[in-house]
């Protein structure tokens, strides 16, 4: 069995705990005592809340949508379709026409990336999330 | 927060917690068990909330006020405080300004009046008054409750005004601290995924600050602060916006007015391009706003990759991979995604982003991935000897003196008539986050919470002929969901409840879409409702 | 004297989260939790929170020592083990009297084998009597107790009961200060 310390994925009290996992699948998730957070607990969703990672509706494959149905694609058919669409939009209507909302779900790098990637490489400040929501 | 989460372990029988609009042990339970124990030990716990929540039942004070009267609650608690001269005079003088404005507005909401436009008797305000003005140390946790109103920058703004009237700011025990609903809203904004602001909070309008980030990397960038969500989707539907970028969300249920988003979020351009908007979704699940975009990525779950979140208290800590993606880890699918639109992207990793943002974002300076090994660590952390800032504003506040703020009652912009005769206010269960993507994944999970039903008050459902989970139809003006009844008292007369955590009736079709004019959030927590049997 | 040990809750404590009920469901499965999920497998606790406008607790079995379900079950299928009060569900054929019997509600009907999950299973499983086993053969002990979040469980042990009751016939001995 394998132990990795992360981060509880779900409310803001950022609970740390340990995740155990037997052949490719986690087991279960055990709160971190020497922390200044969570001292050795964990609520229901931070104890139990790790299966979806197994779940069987998980995208595995890019999908692309090619006359109105959503087809699996690989990942250089969908960044090329990205990339193509984006560079079009800019060009007719400039980068202010694209925006993207980014995710209080994922981690701080992701986040910079993205803002980034608007910012830099789209070249609008069009990016939120839902912080309000 | 302010404050950080742990100082709840050293609150005393002299010291006072004043909850308002966050059902804490539902949506934050370790901070709502952490405030159940401080009032153990004889802390004095107030709560604002128009719901029976877990932390209402065991409340010194409960002040169980209409949806959206904060502001008037809280001036009138003001206004006993002035009158009884329970202000903490030496703090107003030497660190705030502009008290004679706010003494001016709050002595005219007597607690009778107070009373009026909120239903909590009197004296009940009154005594929450003394309780949090005679603590020696009062904090004030607040979450969506306070927020997601149209006047929800005046709730805010009521909550520090009365923290500053008691002095309760910039030392242990005390503060405003907003409670964080999900996992790394701290991060996403410290991280400048907001359209008026780089890393760290500084502003895209400032040339000093433009020019820094043009020059570490390369581009020339817009000065111009960029939309909002409520923006955005503006935007779409009238055509200003043809593509829209969607990274782990997901508005077509967490948003409010679902309806209106779908409308515009599938808004077909009909000018002679003919062009369509373009929408990417990047997320775990092919979730309701994935279903309508162009094209769809995998991304990866929290227990797929390595990075940092920052959590409400402002800590940044680890996320470790434990086991294999099954789509791709979202950094790299954004690296990817630079490189294929002709921008140079090479990060080894996670850590080579971090250490990147670091550099131009001065709070997290001092802020490593070696040092983080060590447990996290709170900004602002300027440099890798400093240990990390746990509370804000001690000896003043961060923009100089303290201003206080006097704010008038304002009152929701919807509101029940013979239509829709009844409040609708939305929230979370405990078992369940957001719009249910993971939770409902899991087997614990959602086989302890499986289903939505709307709470409703014992006396509304006689009226209308509702039995506990009978088969109930919910309208609002702009959509309606059939779910079951939950006949009971956690709610007073009048006032309703609804999560937005089930897709199949999912609340956000009901939920108002008028926002606060300054922070833009939508007024989720009031809106008028009709509920009525639905034939099974 | 030979007590039982029992687990209950404590109201002033309880935050309602139902942490427990998952807990106990999972600390009986059979399989991982994951599996538990694609097979769809019954959620079965054997403990019940309740709700109340005043407090809320989960509410389980006792172990009594004259436990009216075991005296009033026909199969004599209810006995005492290790301390614990079980159901051998093999016995069992559901007559739901021990339900009538427990003055608690602690006492619950289920799939037998729910908690060894296999798609086909279920359909077919007897429903037999299912209660609290305090975890018989759990390594952490009771699954309930270490998952709830607000530590609001006490496990009663009966030497603590008894130094509990001592204690507090002292208490009431002293005269008020
Ligand atoms: S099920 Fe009820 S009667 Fe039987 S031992 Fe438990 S508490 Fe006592
Ligand atoms: S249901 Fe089973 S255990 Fe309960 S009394 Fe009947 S036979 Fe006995
Ligand atoms: S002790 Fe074990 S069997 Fe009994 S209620 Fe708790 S988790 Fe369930
Ligand atoms: S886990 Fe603890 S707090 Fe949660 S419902 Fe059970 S007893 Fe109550």
């Amino acid at each position: 069995m394998e132990s990795v310390v992360t981060t509880c994925p779900y409310c803001g009290c950022g609970c740390s705990f340990t995740l155990n996992v037997e052949g490719g699948e986690i087991v279960s998730a055990v709160p971190q005592v020497d922390n200044v957070v969570n001292l050795g607990r964990l609520c229901l969703k931070g104890r139990f809340g790790f299966d979806f990672v197994h779940h069987k509706d998980r995208l595995r494959t890019p999908l692309v949508r090619r006359n109105g149905t959503l087809e699996e694609a690989t990942w250089d058919e969908a960044y090329g379709v990205i990339a193509e669409r984006f560079a079009d939009i800019r060009k007719k209507h400039g980068p202010d026409a694209i925006a993207a909302f980014s995710s209080a779900r994922c981690t701080n790098e992701e986040n910079y990336l993205l803002q980034k990637l608007m910012r830099a490489v789209v070249g609008t400040n069009n990016i939120d999330h839902c912080a309000r929501l | 927060m302010t404050n950080a989460i742990l100082e709840l372990k050293e609150f005393t029988v002299r010291d006072a917690i004043f909850a308002i609009g966050t059902n804490a042990t539902d949506c934050h339970p370790l901070i709502g068990v952490y405030m159940l124990e401080a009032h153990a030990r004889g802390t004095k716990l107030i709560v604002a909330d128009p719901r029976r929540t877990e932390l209402a039942k065991h409340a010194d004070i409960w002040l169980r006020h209409r949806p959206g009267t904060d502001v008037a609650l809280l001036n009138g608690m003001m206004h006993v405080i002035l009158t009884e001269s329970l202000m903490d005079r030496d703090f107003i003088a030497a660190r705030t300004e502009n008290f004679d404005a706010l003494r001016e507005t709050v002595l005219a909401y007597p607690p009778e009046r107070a009373s009026a436009i909120t239903h909590v008797p009197a004296d009940k305000i009154a005594a929450a008054a003394r309780m949090f003005a005679r603590a020696e140390n009062a904090a004030t946790y607040y979450t969506m409750g306070i927020t997601q109103h149209v006047t929800g920058v005046d709730n805010v703004l009521s909550v520090s005004n009365l923290a500053l009237l008691t002095g309760n700011l910039g030392k242990p025990k005390a503060g405003v601290n907003p409670l964080r609903g999900q996992n790394n809203v701290q991060g996403a904004c410290d991280m400048g995924a907001l359209p008026n602001v780089f890393p760290a909070y500084q502003p895209v309008t400032d040339d000093k600050i433009r020019e820094k980030f043009e020059k570490a990397w390369g581009v020339p960038l817009s000065g111009k602060p960029g939309l909002t969500i409520p923006d955005v989707l503006h935007g779409l539907e009238h055509g200003s916006v043809k593509a829209l970028f969607i990274f782990g969300e997901n508005p077509m249920r967490s948003d409010p007015d679902i309806n209106h988003v779908k409308h515009c979020m599938e808004n077909v351009d009909f000018s002679p391009l003919k062009e369509a908007r373009f929408i990417v979704v990047q997320d775990l699940f092919l979730t309701e706003t994935a279903e309508i975009a162009d094209v769809v990525l995998p991304g990866a779950s929290f227990a797929e990759k390595d990075g940092t979140f920052s959590n409400t208290e402002r800590r940044v800590q680890r996320v470790r991979q434990a086991v294999a993606p099954v789509g791709k880890p979202d950094w790299l699918i954004l690296t990817e995604l630079m490189r294929a639109m002709g921008t140079k992207a090479d990060y080894a990793g996670p850590e080579a982003v971090f250490d990147e943002m670091r550099t131009l974002a001065p709070s997290y300076a001092g802020i490593s991935y070696a040092r983080l090994e060590q447990g996290g660590i709170p900004w602002p952390c300027p440099n890798e000897s400093h240990p990390g800032t746990p509370i804000l504003h001690v000896g003043k506040c961060n923009r100089g003196p303290g201003l206080f703020c006097a704010v008038d009652f304002k009152p929701p912009a919807e509101n029940p008539d013979e239509s829709y005769p009844l409040i609708l206010t939305t929230g979370r269960v405990a078992a369940h986050y957001h719009t249910g993507t993971m939770t409902r994944r899991c087997w614990g999970l959602d086989a302890a919470h499986p289903e939505e039903s709307l709470e409703i008050h014992p006396e509304d459902a006689a009226r209308l002929g509702i039995a506990h989970d009978d088969p109930i139809r919910v309208t609002t003006r702009r959509g309606t969901l059939t779910t079951k009844a939950n006949v009971t008292t956690r709610v007073p007369v009048g006032t309703t409840f609804i999560s937005f955590h089930f897709s199949e009736t999912p609340g956000n079709i009901l939920t108002n879409s008028a926002a606060d004019p300054i922070s833009k959030t939508p007024e989720y927590k009031v809106c008028a409702v009709r509920v009525e049997r639905a034939r099974a | 004297m030979n007590m039982s040990t029992f687990v209950v809750a404590n109201p002033r404590k309880c935050i309602a989260c139902k942490s427990c009920e998952i807990a106990c469901a999972v600390a009986h499965l059979k399989t991982t939790v994951a599996t538990a999920g694609a097979v769809d497998a019954p959620f079965q606790p054997r403990l019940c929170l309740v709700q109340t406008p005043l407090a809320a607790m989960p509410v389980q079995c006792r172990q009594c020592e004259d436990a009216p379900c075991a005296a009033i079950c026909p199969a004599r299928a209810i006995t005492r083990r290790d301390g614990a009060v079980v159901v051998d569900t093999d016995r069992c054929f559901g007559c739901k009297s021990c339900m009538l019997a427990c003055p608690f509600g602690a006492m619950d009907m289920a799939a037998a084998g729910g908690e060894a999950p296999d798609a086909a299973a279920p359909a077919k499983a007897r429903t037999v009597a299912h209660k609290c086993d305090l975890c018989a053969g759990r390594p952490g002990g009771p699954a309930c107790v270490e998952a709830c979040p607000a530590l609001a469980f006490v496990v009663v042990r009966p030497d603590e009961l008894q130094k509990t009751v001592a204690d507090r016939r002292r208490a009431a001995a002293m005269p008020p200060a």
